[in-house]
């Protein structure tokens, strides 16, 4: 069974480079920690770049089981907390979504 | 024609059979959103001056918001939005496109957003409270 502490983790090289840019690693830090612990069926969870005309976001995908029914509320959940726990400052650089394909990230983890 | 008919438009083709369907409806369910957002904006005495600039223009407007279900709106529109220019400009790779869960999920969320629009208009005091934070933020 796969737990928080396993869940593998991609930051691209890329995302990586722009998280130092942005200064927000601790703020990242407590996205990837809060995904890990409140999305069910988590597989994998990967962070790369988006290029917006505004400045570059990052854009956090869980992999994840589809839910049971038809409305999955992963990621208004996640929306919900991210504008409790972070000022529009820090927000409006991460993107959260949900992807049901399988991923590789687990085997692209150095 | 108000813009959220669109939504109705994207429930239709997320239960279409394609891909191409699928992609589609991200689409509509984006512009339902933005242009109800830019609608909501103008009636609130804000206004874009140039409309290669709506989009930005609006979803700040909504991600700065100090009401947080409009920030809620304003992600749900940043999120729509990244999934539109895949949608659009991608399609050499399915990618969330495979089948039309997530497409589908997108046009829930633009249903659920969408009325915190209505309801903020509809209380007179939050309006005020919202208008005035945006005057503030965007003198």
């Amino acid at each position: 069974m796969t737990t928080a502490a396993n869940i593998p983790v991609l930051i691209t090289a890329d995302a990586e480079q722009r998280l130092q840019e942005l200064g927000m690693r601790t703020e990242l830090d407590a996205m990837l920690e809060y995904t890990k612990k409140t999305v069910p069926g988590l597989r994998a969870i990967e962070v790369r770049p988006y290029f917006e005309q505004d400045g570059t976001m990052l854009i956090i995908t869980a992999y994840k089981d589809p839910p049971d029914t038809e409305d999955d509320p992963a990621q208004r959940n996640w929306d919900s907390w991210a504008v409790q726990a972070f000022p529009p400052e820090v927000h409006r650089w991460f993107l959260f979504e949900v992807d049901y394909r399988e991923s590789n990230a687990a085997e692209s983890i150095p | 024609m108000r813009p959220r008919a669109f939504l109705d438009l994207a429930r239709e083709l997320v239960r279409g059979p394609t891909e191409a369907h699928w992609r589609a409806a991200v689409g509509r369910a984006y512009y339902a959103l933005l242009l109800e957002g830019r609608a909501a904006l103008q009636r609130w005495g804000f206004v874009a001056l140039r409309r290669d600039q709506v989009h930005a223009f609006v979803r700040f407007r909504f991600l700065y918001a100090a009401d947080a279900d409009l920030q809620k709106f304003g992600r749900t529109l940043a999120r729509l939005n990244a999934l539109r220019n895949q949608a659009d400009y991608e399609p050499q790779v399915p990618g969330p496109f495979r089948d039309r869960r997530v497409a589908g999920q997108a046009v829930r969320d633009a249903e659920i957003h969408l009325p915190y629009l209505d309801t903020v208009e509809a209380d007179p005091l939050r309006l005020a409270a919202v208008i005035a934070d945006i005057r503030r933020r965007w003198p």
